[in-house]
């Protein structure tokens, strides 16, 4: 009887295995056959044509592709490239450098092309468009543009964030001597280059990173008194507002780079995230601080006084928080907007020093993220 | 690029060169000077290329065109003959240096004229845009 019941068990294993295994592969095909007539559809409708004529169409490409193989390897040093156009039906464009009567058309019937061939007389080939696109390429000194490649148009060009600094440097210098054409952005693509609290510019440190209230617009803050023209990686951030009084700060967008809840805590690089921030009201006398600032890096300090006279600052209300490590310098030139901190929770960005005592290095002054918040309309990014 | 001199080498290059802090019968800037933070500063640095524009030390930096920062000077620096420089902390900066400095750079017209020292300055350089400094050059991370 145990024998009856394992063998009918066995039985049932394969027949559920092998009923399984065939319903997952025909609903792989089917899967895969809706995709196609999907992206099929989509095709039609875009290009405000028949289905059938749609797939009459498609039907070329690994033709054309064909093509494309052979002048690029067979004749580079006449392809100048080919694309394709719909307006009114679909044509095939290549493009030859020199005078090649009837070439294009040629090459095309030879591989079955139905659609209309246009031959384009162009003056440089693919191969030299593209050297003088990586020839730039590996001459960038800084990530602020992109070497891009118009076929349509037989040439190079590049466009950039700032093309009065990118033509200031030699990597400009030779695009201009290699004829390129500059077009000014407002950002580059590629891999997101991320900014946050405690990155340099040439002036000061950037501080916290904000969002603009009621609206999607971040930004990074630093010092009121820093110039209000801020860079970083030499790409310009565009000053937004600047508050005195209790914040001593000021905001800028930051267009090219994604804007992080992180902020560097030492020289070495450590970042940590930001995961809260600690009000002026809830910082209390004799408590720890830590900053962070490009000058002097790292440090910590014992809260000495929360209503510290900050002069420097127009219209200060005295409600500055004041740092202080008698054996430390906790500020110099360059630390300002810094990020101010402990542990995980923004308290701050640095402001300026004051005295500390005829035997001790002076203090850190810092004015609170309440302010900060409030003087500006933004608030500190979190994750 | 910037050009710091020690103070111990200057009467060489005063002799050689005629470049002298302001005497009697000297050319003579417009040299706005503020009157401290009372043992308190910005922790920023200022940076741009001195020029002589108007008769007042400025800062030049790129900018929309290229921007002028008029420059207001700690009460100890003293400005160099014809308006060549300024002479501050044992170092000298001549004109066409470009430099960071310690200070903070100010917008609010009011504000930095309540801190001046001296005589009022000139209305052609009151360019908006103000740099109270604090300290001579500093080394940029």
């Amino acid at each position: 009887m145990r024998r009856k019941i394992l063998t009918f068990a066995m039985a049932l294993v394969w027949v559920t295995a092998t009923s399984t295994s065939s319903v997952v592969a025909q609903d792989a095909v089917a899967v895969s056959a809706a995709a196609t007539s999907d992206d099929i559809e989509a095709y039609a409708r875009h290009h405000q044509i028949s289905r059938s004529l749609a797939e009459s169409e498609l039907a070329e490409l690994p033709q054309i592709a064909a093509m494309q193989t052979l002048l690029s390897t067979k004749s580079s040093e006449i392809f100048g490239g080919i694309w394709i156009s719909h307006e009114p039906t679909l044509q095939v464009n290549v493009a030859l450098v020199g005078d090649q009567p009837g070439h294009a058309t040629r090459i095309a019937a030879e591989f079955g092309i139905k659609a209309r061939v246009q031959q384009i007389t162009v003056e440089r080939s693919y191969r030299q468009l593209l050297a003088v696109a990586d020839n730039l390429r590996e001459q960038r000194q800084v990530i602020d543009h992109v070497v891009r490649i118009d076929v349509r148009n037989n040439r190079v060009f590049v466009q950039a964030i700032n093309p009065a600094a990118y033509m200031a440097r030699a990597d400009g210098r030779a695009a201009q001597l290699a004829g390129v054409t500059i077009e000014k952005v407002p950002m580059i693509g590629g891999p997101s280059v991320g900014i946050y609290a405690g990155l340099s510019t040439p002036t000061c440190t950037l501080g916290w990173t904000v969002r603009k209230n009621g609206t999607t617009t971040d930004g990074i803050t630093t010092a009121a008194h820093c110039p209000d023209s801020q860079t970083y990686l030499t790409i310009n951030l565009p000053f937004q507002a600047a508050a005195n009084g209790s914040a001593d700060a000021q905001w800028h967008t930051t267009p090219g780079f994604t804007d992080e809840p992180r902020f560097k805590v030492n020289f070495a690089g450590e970042v940590r995230v930001v995961t809260s921030i600690t009000s002026y009201s809830s910082v209390i006398v004799g408590q720890t601080i830590c900053k962070y600032g490009q000058a002097t890096g790292y440090g910590c300090g014992e809260v000495e006084e929360k209503e510290a006279d900050a002069h420097w600052v127009p219209n200060q209300t005295g409600r500055y928080i004041s740092l202080k490590r008698c054996n430390t310098d906790l500020s110099t030139g360059g630390d300002s907007g810094g990020p101010v901190f402990y542990n995980l929770s923004a308290f701050g960005i640095v402001s300026g020093w004051q005295f500390g005592g005829l035997l001790c290095n002076d203090e850190l002054v810092f004015a609170s993220v309440s302010y900060l918040q409030s003087g500006l309309n933004v608030t500190v990014k979190l994750p | 690029m910037m050009r710091t001199r020690n103070l111990a080498i200057l009467p060489l290059l005063f002799l050689l060169v005629g470049c002298n802090p302001i005497g009697a019968g000297s050319a003579s800037p417009t040299f706005p000077q503020h009157g401290g933070f009372d043992g308190t500063g910005p922790a920023s640095l200022v940076q741009g290329k001195l020029v002589l524009e108007a008769g007042c030390l400025m800062f030049e930096s790129p900018g929309t065109g290229y921007e002028r920062t008029l420059l207001v000077w700690p009460s100890s620096y003293v400005p160099l003959e014809g308006g060549a420089g300024v002479l501050g902390d044992g170092v000298e900066l001549l004109l066409g240096d470009e430099v960071l400095l310690g200070g903070g750079e100010y917008t609010d017209e009011a504000w930095v004229k309540e801190r001046l020292i001296g005589p009022p300055v000139k209305p052609e350089c009151l360019t908006g845009r103000y740099a109270l400094i604090t300290s001579m050059p500093q080394e940029a991370q």
